[in-house]
């Protein structure tokens, strides 16, 4: 509970909690689920809990970069989305499957 | 005060939407949480006073990138089956134990920081009397970051790019890759399986 | 002077160089011309240099160019001339001319003829190094270079497993004897700072070593001596080298190379002198080994084996020599040895040429008159080995006697006089087998005996004469011109022993008496034995003594001893080694190794599933630990 300016409403802290916790369950969702969707699902979340981050010291700080830098990661998220799902595509082409735990042909 | 609850409420909405979409089994349940998640996000920059951020919010994640995936996951029609035998118990215990070593870690570290604001001016009365967050957001866009924009405009053209390569179909005939119509089912040997 | 000393050595080494590289294609039959025309040049510079250091007080060293410079080891490439080497390289260009004339005859029509003469021209350079180096170190390279075409030439024929084995046989001797040569140059280097023969002869005079390094340094060296000169017990490759083509054994194990033993001492004389106890023994051991090898050649049947002993025996009486601090006269008896063993040896060679590669004694005889020209020069050499006056031999062996018998070692004398009894015998022994009586070879062989060419016995006759009138050189106290020729070399050696000239006296004239007598019973017996009665003498005898018979034949069993302990030893060992240490502790270090990696990567491999959420959970962990630390620690 660090010295807050005193008009912002919410203390920085608690972004950033909300922060973690969200991009401790996206992580989890990551690592412990097979579906590939499920897997690009939780990649978002991590995302946005990194903008939840930028957007709360942006306002703390009381300038616009962090806010600006939150319009880039939008766009580059979507570019990562939009190829994830083309390979997505390919990949069920090939093997009618999207269980990425049988997707091990670099074995050993 | 009342921002605070607010916070805390959409905060909690959010995470629980977030648990939802990792925890079900339905991809499409997993979107529609996701979606729900990004909504209460936008509400939290309301609160913060990044207007714009929070339409764009809206606009692109949940009305752009969404519905991205909602038209995947109806084109590639993908089923719920039965339980396979999962071949690697250990990982998601350990995923599951390390996930809550390392938010424990974060709240301990977050615990003991103090925050010192470099104050850099933008206040909300300063934005209003400058003209508005949008305004003051597209100086700072055009004018400080207009590389990183055209930057990003690159990037988008490149995904397009290579989105369209990823799933090209191959023309030759009779190749051993079978090409997948929207319809198929999925061939009876490869037996999905949701978890 | 300076100016073409160098030329001495590099010629025949230019002459090697070429004969070997052109010989298969180019030269072939005429490869002897050029090695030839380098001896020649060799001789003549010799002769030149011989004729400017006469009378020198002082050895003339030409430095060619700094060899070695490391801190204080300062070894130059550098080439001394002084009475000594000069007289030397008379004896090596000579002989050695002669024998590459006699080769030419002997070696025709040899499919490697070509590579016979590069090598002795390799030998020649070699032995021209060893005897003008200026220092240990040099000396040392001549010594090996010479024992390495020793090993070439006696493995000419090397498609014969017993030339072969020979050839290895007398490298590995001598470098039992080398290993103790080279300690001993290492501890001259200790003891003096220097190799150069000039700045130690001159510290060991000021007396900057005491007794027990000097004695250390004088056994080692002359541990080398007993190596290249095969003296007892190191003298069991000499025999075996015969294996060689005549010619080589002529050259190589009668006048030059096994000379290099006597000279190694004569040149390091001071330090002998400046160490009696060494002194003491480098005479019993050349007693010794003169009448060892001399008893041994008494039963050979090879006419090449009986002269290999001669050989080793006359090295025995020119240590003997050395031992009573005579060491001009070694030197003289080097000289007539080198001219009467290598006509011997020449002469054998032609024998053996004219019965088409017979060298047994028993299959020969009555061939006095069918050989005229070798038997006549054969004779010679015969007489001067034995002795006879006026020929070389009395001379220098009765000069030895002589000064053994004034050193006081009047056992020496006596075994030196019995020695001299006995090659009387054994070499008349071999004329008469040889020459005398009935022809004993079969039908095919005597219808070919002729006469050797001209250019084998020319060099014959040439030496024959040598034998006859070298002695002249060599008459005992004030009337010795190479003993006042060699004066200034031996003067500080002798000076600190306290020898001085002498006139002759009564006693000296006795001696010679004896000996001359002992020498002609030798000659007696032998034509009792051979001559008269050679029917059944010869039996008799070896029926008398059969036990003793039996053991001189097998030459004393010395090789068989050796065979059984040091080589079996060696053997033996490295079979150990190869089996326990190499294939288990190397191998299996070096498997073991292999093992190791292997299991690692055996045990590291379920890491890599192929399924990117493992790896993703690895990094993931891995930032786990990163923040931990920095945070935590």
């Amino acid at each position: 509970m660090g010295a807050t300016p005193a008009d912002m409403p919410i203390p920085v802290d608690w972004y950033l909690y909300l922060s973690a916790a969200l991009f401790i369950v996206g992580a989890a969702g990551v690592l412990m689920r097979r579906n590939l969707f499920i897997i690009l699902f939780s990649l978002e979340l991590m995302m946005n809990a990194v903008n939840i981050n930028l957007v709360g010291f942006s306002r703390f700080h009381e300038n616009l970069v962090g806010q600006n830098f939150v319009l880039f990661t939008m766009a580059v998220a979507a570019a990562e989305a939009a190829v994830g799902l083309a390979i997505a595509t390919a990949l069920f082409r090939n093997r009618q499957t999207l269980m990425v735990d049988l997707f091990d042909r670099m074995k050993g | 005060m009342v921002d605070k609850i607010l916070f805390v409420i959409f905060a909690v909405l959010a995470v629980a939407g977030g648990l939802g979409t990792i925890t079900r089994k339905n991809v499409v349940h997993a979107l529609l949480l996701l979606v729900f998640t990004f909504i209460n996000i936008a509400a939290i920059f309301f609160l913060t006073q990044a207007y714009f951020l929070a339409v764009v919010q809206i606009l692109v994640y949940a009305g752009a990138i969404m519905v991205l995936f909602v038209f995947v996951v109806m084109l590639l029609n993908l089923r719920t089956f039965k339980q396979e035998e999962q071949t690697h118990r250990g990982q998601r215990w350990v995923a599951l134990v390390l996930s809550l070593l390392v938010l424990a870690e974060f709240v301990v570290v977050l615990a003991g920081i103090s925050f010192t604001s470099a104050r850099g001016g933008f206040t909300p009365e300063a934005i209003a009397t400058a003209g508005g967050s949008t305004k003051v957001f597209a100086d700072a866009l055009f004018n400080q970051m207009l590389l990183p924009f055209e930057v990003a405009s690159v990037v988008l053209l490149v995904a397009m790019v290579g989105a369209i390569i990823l799933v090209k179909r191959e023309k030759s005939a009779g190749g051993t890759t079978r090409t997948w119509e929207p319809g198929d089912q999925p061939s009876p040997e490869a037996v999905e399986e949701e978890v | 002077m300076e100016n073409y000393v160098w030329l001495i050595p590099v010629l025949p080494l230019a002459a090697f160089i070429v004969t070997l590289l052109l010989g298969r294609w180019w030269i072939k039959e005429s490869a002897h011309w050029i090695p030839i025309l380098a001896m020649m040049g060799s001789l003549g510079l010799s002769l030149a240099a011989f004729i400017q250091i006469r009378g020198a007080k002082e050895p003339v060293v030409v430095e060619l160019w700094r060899w070695f410079s490391v801190g204080s080891f300062q070894v130059p490439f550098a080439l001394q001339i002084d009475q000594l080497s000069a007289v030397m390289l008379l004896v090596v260009s000579g002989v050695g001319l002669l024998i590459f004339i006699y080769s030419k005859g002997y070696m025709h029509g040899d499919p490697g003829y070509y590579r016979f003469f590069a090598y002795m021209s390799l030998f020649a350079f070699s032995m021209l190094m060893l005897v003008l180096a200026s220092n240990y170190l040099l000396l040392y390279f001549g010594w090996e270079a010479v024992g390495l075409c020793s090993y070439y030439l006696i493995g000419y024929y090397y498609h014969k497993p017993e030339a072969a084995a020979a050839g290895k046989k007398a490298f590995l001797v001598n470098r039992v004897g080398d290993f103790g040569f080279g300690l001993g140059v290492m501890l001259i280097f200790v003891s003096f700072g220097t190799l150069d023969y000039v700045g130690v002869f001159e510290q060991v005079s000021a007396g900057a070593a005491g007794q027990g390094v000097l004695i250390g340094i004088a056994l080692l060296l002359f541990m080398g001596a007993m190596g290249k000169s095969a003296q007892f017990p190191l003298h069991v490759w000499l025999p075996d080298a015969m294996e060689g083509p005549t010619p080589v054994s002529a050259l190589i194990h009668a006048a030059t190379m096994v000379t290099a033993g006597v000279y190694l001492v004569a040149r390091s004389s001071v330090i002998f002198a400046s160490a009696p106890a060494a002194l003491l023994v480098v005479g019993a051991i050349g007693t010794f080994t003169a009448i060892f090898a001399a008893v041994i050649g008494i039963c050979q049947k090879d006419i090449k084996k009986v002269l290999a002993y001669s050989t080793v025996s006359q090295l025995g009486y020119m240590f003997m020599a050395l031992g009573a601090g005579a060491w001009a006269i070694a030197i003289f008896h080097l000289v007539t040895h080198a001219f009467f063993k290598a006509l011997l040896f020449l002469g054998a060679g032609s024998v053996i040429h004219s019965l088409g590669g017979e060298q047994d004694m028993d299959k020969m005889g009555g061939l006095a008159k069918r050989i005229p020209a070798t038997y006549y020069t054969l004779v010679a050499g015969a007489l001067a080995l034995s002795g006879i006056f006026p020929f070389a031999g009395f001379w220098s062996k009765d000069d030895i006697l002589g000064s053994v018998w004034r050193d006081g070692k009047y056992l020496f004398w006596a075994v030196g006089l019995i020695a001299a009894f006995i090659t009387a015998f054994y070499t008349f022994r071999m004329i008469f087998m040889t020459f005398f009586g009935k022809a004993r070879m079969d039908e095919e062989t005597q219808k070919h005996v002729h006469e050797s060419p001209w250019s084998m016995i020319v060099p014959l006759v040439v030496l024959a004469v040598a034998s006859l009138l070298g002695g002249f050189l060599g008459l005992p106290g004030k009337l010795g011109v190479i003993q006042s020729f060699l004066e200034p070399v031996f003067a500080p050696a002798n000076h600190i022993l306290g020898i001085e000239e002498h006139g002759l006296k009564a006693i000296d004239y006795a001696l010679m008496v004896v000996s001359l007598l002992v020498a002609m019973l030798g000659i007696a017996f032998a034509w009792l034995i051979y001559v008269r009665r050679p029917k059944d003498l010869p039996l008799f005898f070896g029926a008398l003594l059969r036990p003793a018979y039996k053991v001189v034949y097998n030459k004393f069993y010395v090789d068989e001893f050796y065979a059984a302990t040091v080589v079996r030893l060696t053997v033996d060992g490295s079979r150990w080694v190869w089996h326990r240490f190499d294939e288990y502790v190397i191998d299996g270090a070096v498997h073991g190794v292999a093992w190791c990696w292997q299991g690692a990567g055996r045990l590291v491999r379920p890491l890599q599933t192929g399924r990117v959420q493992n790896y993703l959970l690895g990094m993931f962990i891995g930032v786990f630990v990163i923040v931990t630390a920095v945070v935590f620690l």
